[in-house]
């Protein structure tokens, strides 16, 4: 096992409102490898969000550490954090919200390059057009505004802003949801070959369960502020531990008609945050919940999967994708 | 089951909007639909598909200024196009009923629940107010919504996304309409919630009404509709059961949407990404709409081909269709 690039340690986020304290991080724990691609999964409020700003430091935590290339990260004044985010960089949702309409595609690409203070203007021009190159867009784009290029194309240059300082890790929340289907796969395999060339690690942010699968190496599956279940990609869609993490599975909709042959349909909607049932967090919507889960609270366990699990009943419920997917395509 | 009533009828359905720059784009081009009473026809497109103009057309909503709208809307055999807007509002919510992706700009904020159930009711079926509001507790307890003498002081901000949602189904339903158009019904909410208004939808929709389902997910059309419609740059390209047409699609734009879409039942690093960008609205359309885009286009494509029969109940629109019209159980083998 490689050291993680990024490790995050019994991370606590707590907000004040009006209604009481909202637990958004209850105590998680995650490792990134280099080069690794870990996907968060989980629905609103489930602290997936949260989560990814805390570990870029842009949130005040109650607890935890943060480590990064073996430096402790989670204490560091803004000034201090500046060289950090060199090599932990951020992609965000929607690119319409996260590009600067008035600049020219050349000063936003350039603009990280200028707040580091790296190169002199023809240099910068130089890995404007190298960017420009690796995230498939023409040379005269630099010339251009935002609000020219499709969706697709404003996310290719975040993602090319993103890699502006050559980064070792990348933290992409929702990268690919506002996007067209036929676009959106352009971007992942995108996403894909960045990683293949330069071995920069990825931290997804996500709530689409199957895409998830597509890109993810681990998954790790996110309920009311905590890690339900966490394993590697094929494990955890074809012997999910976790009933959520079944019910996940069963919820997304899918063309494939053997997938919609059982599903479990959770009654009711996710708890909020503020008030957060007692025991296990989920028992209330859980369908194979006993007494005990009302009353004790699970851990997070190595899981007979390889990875971990927070239930006292793990691996009840099958995958509605038990088999191993075929390596044909049938037409 | 189905029935053999046609409810809702599109012929030749085309729509021309302004563009800001001067000029016109054709937002629909000459759709034809029909839905039967029992059954959801899903409408699967992407952005600038023209999909949601279908669903402002059929629901009398259009109304921009120096649009034009050609073609012919039935609804239960009587032609709606080109209604008065009183005629609208009284079709609305009484013969067609609507429910929108966001349930909060789709109710109004500031009237309880139970008000604008009960309004609706009243002003639709003419009843007085206390069989109004027994009525629209009924709505409320058959989309599944717990406590609904509870819920009908609530206002629409007190309730959760999910709720929203039941609820602007039952508003949608509460006067028997023989049409529901839904645009994107699922598409603001979680996946576990999205599964249970897919349910609901699958069993209340197709009661005594047809309904169109417009979304831009496949997995969603699949899950709830018998028929589809893919719509491309306002063009229909396929049409058909959905089961034959998602397991022997004909047309290379539906092939891609399949392709495109990340499944847990193939091998991991092999999404196919359709080449280029959606159209935009002011394109030049000339031909084929996806021959930019399309791998098996060449100089037969600078002709629009028809929307041909390719196989029973089968419709697609490709001069290269990916098999050859026949029986797909031929096909398969």
């Amino acid at each position: 096992m490689t050291e993680p690039l990024l490790e995050a340690t019994d991370l606590r986020v707590t907000f004040g409102s009006a209604a009481g304290r909202v637990h958004a991080l209850d105590g998680v724990s995650l490792a990134v490898s280099p080069g690794e691609t870990v996907s968060l999964v989980g629905e609103s409020g489930s602290g997936k969000s949260t989560l990814a700003m805390a570990l870029m430091c842009a949130v005040r935590r109650d607890s935890g550490a943060i480590r990064f290339e073996d430096a402790e990260i989670g204490r560091l004044s803004p000034k201090a954090l500046k060289p950090i985010r060199r090599r932990l960089q951020m992609i965000f949702q929607d690119p319409y919200a996260s590009l600067d309409p008035r600049l020219t595609v050349e000063a936003i690409l350039a603009e990280p390059l200028v707040a580091h203070a790296i190169g002199d203007r023809a240099e910068r021009r130089t890995r404007v057009a190298e960017l420009l190159e690796q995230v498939g867009l023409p040379p005269d784009a630099a010339q251009r505004f935002p609000s020219q290029f499709s969706g697709g194309q404003r996310q290719r240059i975040a993602i090319a802003r993103a890699l502006a300082l050559r980064p070792r890790m990348i933290i992409a929340d929702e990268p690919v949801s506002a996007l067209d289907v036929s676009i959106q796969a352009q971007v992942v395999n995108l996403l894909r070959d960045i990683q293949a060339k330069t071995g920069i690690a990825y931290l997804v942010i996500a709530h689409d369960l199957a895409l998830v699968y597509e890109i993810s190496d681990r998954i790790l599956v996110m309920y009311l502020g905590r890690i339900v279940e966490e394993g590697r990609a094929e494990a955890v869609v074809r012997q999910p531990q976790h009933p959520y993490t079944v019910a996940l599975l069963s919820a997304t909709p899918t063309t494939d008609p053997q997938g919609r042959r059982q599903r479990i349909v959770l009654r009711g909607d996710p708890p909020s945050p503020i008030n957060r049932p007692g025991g296990c967090p989920f028992h209330p919507r859980c369908p194979i919940a006993r007494d005990r889960c009302a009353e004790d609270v699970p851990s997070l366990q190595p899981s007979p999967i390889g990875g971990r699990v927070a239930c006292f009943y793990p691996g009840e419920l099958p995958s509605p994708y038990a088999k191993e997917a075929s390596a044909t395509i049938i037409r | 089951m189905t029935g053999t009533e046609t409810v809702l009828a599109i012929e030749d359905l085309t729509v021309d909007l302004p563009l800001s720059g001067g000029g016109r784009f054709r937002a629909l081009d000459r759709v034809n639909l029909q839905v039967r009473r029992g059954e959801i026809l899903g409408l699967v497109g992407e952005s600038g598909s023209g999909k949601s103009m279908l669903s402002l057309a059929v629901l009398g909503l259009t109304g921009i200024a120096g649009e034009r709208i050609t073609g012919r809307i039935a609804l239960l055999g009587e032609d709606v196009l080109g209604l008065s807007p009183s005629a609208w509002r009284r079709l609305r919510g009484s013969a067609v009923g609507m429910v929108f992706q966001d349930p909060m700009t789709g109710l109004n904020p500031v009237r309880s629940i139970g008000s604008l159930l009960v309004e609706s009711v009243r002003r639709h079926q003419r009843l007085d107010r206390a069989t109004s509001k027994t009525v629209a507790l009924d709505a409320l307890r058959s989309v599944g919504i717990p406590s609904p003498e509870a819920r009908m002081k609530a206002y629409p901000h007190q309730l959760s996304g999910g709720l929203r949602q039941r609820v602007m189904i039952a508003l949608a339903l509460i006067n028997r309409p023989s049409v529901i158009i839904a645009d994107e019904p699922t598409t603001a909410l979680d996946a576990t919630i999205q599964a249970q208004i897919l349910d609901l939808l699958r069993a209340r929709l197709a009661d005594r009404a047809g309904g169109i389902l417009i979304t831009h997910d496949l997995g969603v059309a699949a899950e709830v509709c018998q028929r589809l419609a893919v719509i491309y740059q306002g063009t229909i390209v396929e049409q058909g059961q959905t089961a034959e047409v998602l397991a022997w699609p004909y047309h290379p734009y539906t092939q891609g949407l399949l392709d495109a879409a990340p499944r847990f039942d193939r091998p991991r690093g092999r999404l196919v990404p359709i080449p280029g960008q959606p159209p935009q609205p002011g394109d030049r359309r000339e031909g084929c709409p996806f021959r930019s885009r399309c791998a098996h286009a060449d100089e037969a494509c600078a002709a629009l081909p028809v929307l041909a029969e390719v196989a029973p109940d089968h419709l697609a629109r490709c001069w290269h269709p990916l098999r050859a019209a026949t029986s797909p159980f031929e096909d398969a083998v």
